[in-house]
């Protein structure tokens, strides 16, 4: 029983690892709602996605998990990547309007929609995976010896009474300090969910490996080891990485922030020229 | 610029493409004792590809950090991953919803 809540355990605070983080992050405009729904869609895309993993395993000539899993880790990027250049467009209006107005800016968070998708899809790629698990445990223990069962639940509650403590956790520090930077730290996540995304595709040869282990940091920072799956699910850390990872890692980092820079540079001509001509 | 860089990429990643085309297969039974076989001898530099069949009635994830994947297989399943070109040393996977459930890829020269 102790095995299989650990296993349960993990798998959830992996997920809520990544919830927590950005909904840390995005601290400041008010996603409440965002992160409850984006939960909600990705638990009711888990139990859809277990019921299938079999058909999509054998669609694609083989290569159908791999190409979803990609596609959705993509599209995660896709959408961290959009949050973090809204949150800097919406830093630039907010510093537009008068200070009666940001209020009612803040409270309307409209435009981060795309963390609904991003926590979705974490709760997808993690419950698929632990709602399958419980189900040939209810299967296979039967009614009578259910321990196990019952392990995997307390495991599930375990896990997100502990995400929840973390998020609160990480609330209370002090967020000028560590979370001045949010957006580099969503660009880390972003940045590390696509070369996830192109080490898959990689490893079935539809992308070139460019090198199949450029280094090897096991020796500093293992995979096998608690804080290396930590950094895996965060910044998609791999002790062996492939060329085509390091690229992508520095290339989303880059793209992102330049991005993000440059909306507020923008903003900051924008508002020079403003007060000069006063 | 960009397109061109892209374009220039497509084309690299389609030229490459064929060397992937014959990977190395092999096969791997997942029972209630563990894998078969345990361990075993692949030359270096190539693609390969695993197929797993599981035998037990629970659901497993064929999975390894330094092969790079992470796979469910359900009961009486069937399921491939890919990995390679792997350079000569010992690599590790395992069951990752169960304790203990270990094998060994040996990769060496014949």
């Amino acid at each position: 029983m102790l095995a299989v809540l650990l296993i349960v355990f993990r798998e959830v605070l992996e997920a809520g690892l990544v919830i927590s983080i950005i909904a840390a992050a995005c601290k400041g405009i008010t996603i409440r709602l965002q992160v409850c729904t984006g939960i909600a869609l990705g638990l009711f895309g888990a139990l859809l996605l277990a019921k299938f993993t079999s058909l999509i395993e054998a669609a694609l000539s083989g290569y159908g998990q791999e190409i979803f899993n990609a596609g959705i880790l993509a599209i995660a990027a896709l959408m961290l990547a959009w949050q973090n250049i809204w949150m800097s467009a919406k830093g630039r209006e907010m510093a537009e309007r008068s200070k009666e107005n940001i209020k009612g800016l803040l409270l309307d968070g409209k435009g981060s929609f795309a963390i609904v998708i991003v926590i979705a899809i974490a709760v997808l790629r993690e419950g698929s995976e632990v709602v399958l698990f419980l189900y040939s445990l209810f299967l296979s223990s039967g009614l009578t010896e259910n321990s196990m069962l019952l392990g995997g639940l307390l495991g599930t509650a375990l896990g997100a009474f502990v995400t929840y403590s973390l998020y609160r956790g990480i609330v209370m520090i002090p967020l000028r300090y560590i979370f001045s930077s949010s957006n580099l730290i969503l660009s880390l996540i972003a940045a590390g969910l696509s070369s996830q995304a192109v080490g898959i595709l990689a490893n079935i040869g539809f992308l070139p490996q460019l090198g199949s282990q450029v280094w090897n940091s096991s020796f500093l920072l293992s995979n096998n080891s608690w804080a290396g799956v930590l950094a895996h699910s965060v910044i998609g850390y791999t002790a062996t990485p492939m060329g085509l990872q390091i690229l992508t890692w520095c290339a989303v980092l880059c793209v992102i922030s330049l991005t993000t820079q440059r909306l507020k540079q923008s903003h900051k001509q924008n508002k020079d020229t403003l007060d000069a001509t006063h | 610029m960009f397109v061109r860089c892209l374009l220039l990429f497509s084309i690299f990643s389609l030229a490459s493409l064929p060397a992937y085309a014959e990977r190395l297969a092999l096969q791997l039974q997942l029972n209630n004792k563990g894998f078969t076989p345990k361990a075993f001898s692949l030359p270096p530099n190539k693609a390969i590809k695993i197929e797993l069949i599981n035998n037990t009635n629970k659901v497993a994830e064929l999975e390894s950090y330094d092969m790079k994947f992470e796979k469910i297989v359900v009961p009486k399943g069937k399921i491939t991953v890919f990995t390679g070109p792997l350079k000569a040393g010992q690599y590790r996977f395992f069951n990752d919803y169960a304790t203990n459930v270990v094998g060994i890829v040996h990769v060496k020269r014949p």
